[in-house]
């Protein structure tokens, strides 16, 4: 009778565990359950992450960046230039009217100009210089002005897309006059076919290429130079696929984000192909270059662009991959300009003012 | 009979016990992965890491945005805010002297004036206590030209925990020890702190006296007397998150004949801005979608960015250990135009 007892008590006892490890079992697993809001971090995306972070492209293109200053403003502008995105410049040259060796400044034209007025001077001298001296060692050739801001990555990014050794002219496609031509302030970059072209075919023609006169208007020019040579002309804003907004800014950002209509001026508007927008739809997300930058400016880029961090998942670096165009699909996509009203300029019917 | 039924309850009783102790080492083996997830040294990894983490920490420190404004800057300096770095803030509400229901303004009942600031700030506070005290953990004070960056505050504040009495900004020096928090850079208040202004400091005319003083002088004057500690916000180099001036007085080789080095409790550090700086001062209205841009939407292509691993949260003993330090610290500053008492 004890015997059965104790039996019946330890039955009663391996039931009641049994029966409490189930119940507790299934009140924590709700429990569990429902305190799992925090996401867990899944394995599989880390994997395509890395495998899509570990896609190479090939070695980056080479850019000579030459930039025009002139000697008041090389302690300015020209060192703001070399201290921020010109470091990230393959090489970096400035052309003005005298030499300053500790900056890398050329005298390209006679040292009583170097003025605005000596603009298209400086810029006919300079890409001669240019592809005297270094024409076989890049790919791709940017005019800037020393108020420009560049951020190099991208514009590596956008040419990687084309070959150099194709005739492509770059930047913010513009009119004048119904002549094609980039603007000057925001930037240009031609190919390394293109200024070959430029130094042979064009810088001795006054048949298809202004000559050296004072007041040039420097992008204008250089525009109805790269046509009358069968150079492309690749507007920036249909550069990238997916991609319709400038990516070269004639203008200061500041310009862009006022949403006033009077800040963007009627020059502008006029000359540009497409509307200019203003606020935060001005701009590509893979802008390149910006004009009318102060030194305080260039310094304010350099913070905001590559030292203040966000930390947010939109600042993920992008790794586009991007295919290089055959010069059958340069063709196809940015056709050559229709040169007929100005591939003769002796003989040019109408001549624009200060022509 | 009785003694069966003992037995079976007692053996629920032990079974609950242990499946819930074999349960809590599950659990705590779980966090422990969690962990080594954060901790992976591939960087590619670490880039998924950092995308998931932002947006997490966005639901985990909860921020509270209140941005003094007036009526004139309702259509100009508001839309801004609103539509630049406010809309990262878990909430947003502007304090004004008219209400705007559809920008989210609200009415304080303050005529508008520079010595009603401070009053207008106690209105706000009271407001938010009332309203929204316990649904977010941190309480942000900007004006209408500050611009802050909402993750860079989150990731400041993630190792702290809102229930302690503690509040963050750009800390000035002045008569009483602890100092102040500048107001035009902005400031940030635990739960706790907010708490212990409107249930201990706003009813006593000692520890927080109505008057006509500046305003963010005055709360760090009654957050003082409450208890509340002054946070170090700088980041691991010293340099400055919260910016009193406009950004192009933090760059280089830029003048530094301004106010702010004799007025700031630390040191001054003469580099350039932090790479995780939280705010910037005397915003221009066209500067707000420049910011915007410039940090937000303008991407750089291929250059890897450093990544950052979310700092450690502070225990309990940590916590008051750099409460205590925070609390007895003095002003490192020697330009200091006052001595302190």
């Amino acid at each position: 009778m004890t015997a059965k007892m104790k039996l019946r008590s330890q039955l009663h006892l391996l039931t009641g565990f049994m029966a409490g490890f189930v119940l507790a079992f299934v009140l924590l697993l709700y429990v569990y359950d429902v305190s799992r809001v925090t996401p867990c971090w899944s394995s599989t995306s880390t994997m395509t992450t890395a495998t899509t972070a570990r896609i190479e492209d090939g070695p980056p293109p080479r850019i000579l960046c030459m930039v025009l200053t002139c000697p008041e403003n090389v302690q300015s502008l020209a060192r703001s230039v070399y201290e921020t995105w010109g470091q990230r410049c393959s090489r970096l040259i400035f052309a003005s009217s005298e030499d300053y060796e500790p900056l890398g400044v050329v005298g390209v034209v006679e040292p009583t100009g170097g003025g605005y007025e000596d603009l298209w001077n400086k810029t006919r001298e300079g890409f001669r210089h240019v592809w005297e001296h270094y024409a076989g060692d890049y790919d791709w050739f940017l005019k800037a002005d020393d108020d420009t801001y560049v951020v190099m990555e991208n514009l590596q990014h956008l040419l990687r897309g084309f070959d150099p050794n194709t005739p492509v002219f770059f930047g913010y496609k513009m009119s004048r006059y119904n002549v094609s031509y980039m603007s000057g302030g925001a930037s240009y970059i031609l190919s390394r076919e293109a200024l070959h072209r430029f130094a042979t075919q064009a810088y001795e023609s006054e048949v298809i290429c202004p000559q050296p006169k004072k007041m040039g208007i420097e992008d204008f020019y250089m525009g109805i130079c790269m046509q009358n040579v069968g150079v492309h002309f690749v507007d920036s804003t249909h550069a990238l696929d997916g991609d319709t907004k400038p990516k070269f800014m004639p203008l200061d950002l500041e310009n862009y984000m006022s949403d006033a209509n009077y800040t963007i001026p009627e020059w502008l508007r006029l000359m540009s192909l497409s509307r200019v927008e203003t606020g935060l739809a001005c701009c590509s997300n893979y802008s390149v270059a910006f004009h009318y930058a102060s030194r305080e400016r260039m310094f304010l880029y350099e913070f905001l662009i590559y030292h203040l961090k966000v930390f947010d998942p939109n600042q993920i670096s992008e790794r586009g991959h991007r295919s290089r165009l055959t010069l059958s699909d340069l063709t196809r996509r940015f056709p050559l300009e229709d040169n007929s009203n100005i591939k003769d300029l002796l003989q040019m019917s109408e001549k624009p003012d200060n022509f | 009979m009785y003694r069966n039924i003992l037995c079976l309850v007692l053996g629920l009783i032990i079974g609950i016990q242990l499946t819930d102790f074999l349960e809590y080492f599950q659990l705590t083996d779980s966090q422990f992965a969690s962990t080594s997830i954060t901790q992976l040294e591939e960087g590619a990894s670490q880039l998924a890491t950092e995308e998931e983490l932002a947006l997490w920490l966005h639901n985990e420190t909860r921020v509270l945005c209140m941005v003094l404004t007036l009526p004139k800057n309702h259509q100009s300096r508001v839309r801004r805010v609103k539509g630049t770095w406010g809309r990262r803030c878990n909430k947003l509400i502007f304090i004004s002297s008219q209400e705007d229901r559809e920008l989210g303004v609200i009415d304080v009942g303050v005529p508008e004036d520079r010595n009603n600031l401070y009053l207008k700030m106690r209105k706000a506070l009271e407001y938010v206590y009332r309203n929204h005290g316990e649904d977010y953990d941190w309480f942000l004070k900007a004006d209408d030209d500050t611009f802050v960056i909402m993750e860079n505050l989150r990731f400041l504040l993630y190792p702290y925990d809102p229930e302690a009495a503690l509040y963050f900004g750009h800390r000035f020096r002045t008569t009483f020890p602890q100092g102040y928090m500048s107001g035009g850079a902005g400031y940030v208040m635990s739960r706790d702190a907010l708490r212990r202004l409107n249930l201990f400091a706003f009813n006593n005319s000692q520890f927080c006296p109505i008057n006509n003083n500046s305003e963010d002088r005055q709360i760090g004057f009654c957050l003082q007397n409450v208890g509340v500690v002054a946070g170090d916000s700088r980041d691991e180099e010293g340099r400055d998150r919260f910016l009193p001036l406009s950004l192009k007085f933090m760059l280089p080789t830029f003048p530094t004949d301004n106010w702010l080095p004799k007025l700031t409790f630390y040191e001054p550090v003469n580099e350039t801005g932090s790479t995780s700086g939280i705010s910037f001062h005397y915003v221009k209205i066209h500067e707000f979608e420049m910011y915007e841009y410039l940090l937000y939407r303008l991407h750089i292509f291929g250059t890897p960015l450093s990544q950052r691993t979310l700092p450690p949260r502070l225990g309990p003993d940590e916590l008051q250990n750099q409460l205590n330090q925070w609390a007895q610290e003095n002003s490192t500053n020697s330009n200091a135009w006052l001595k302190q008492e």
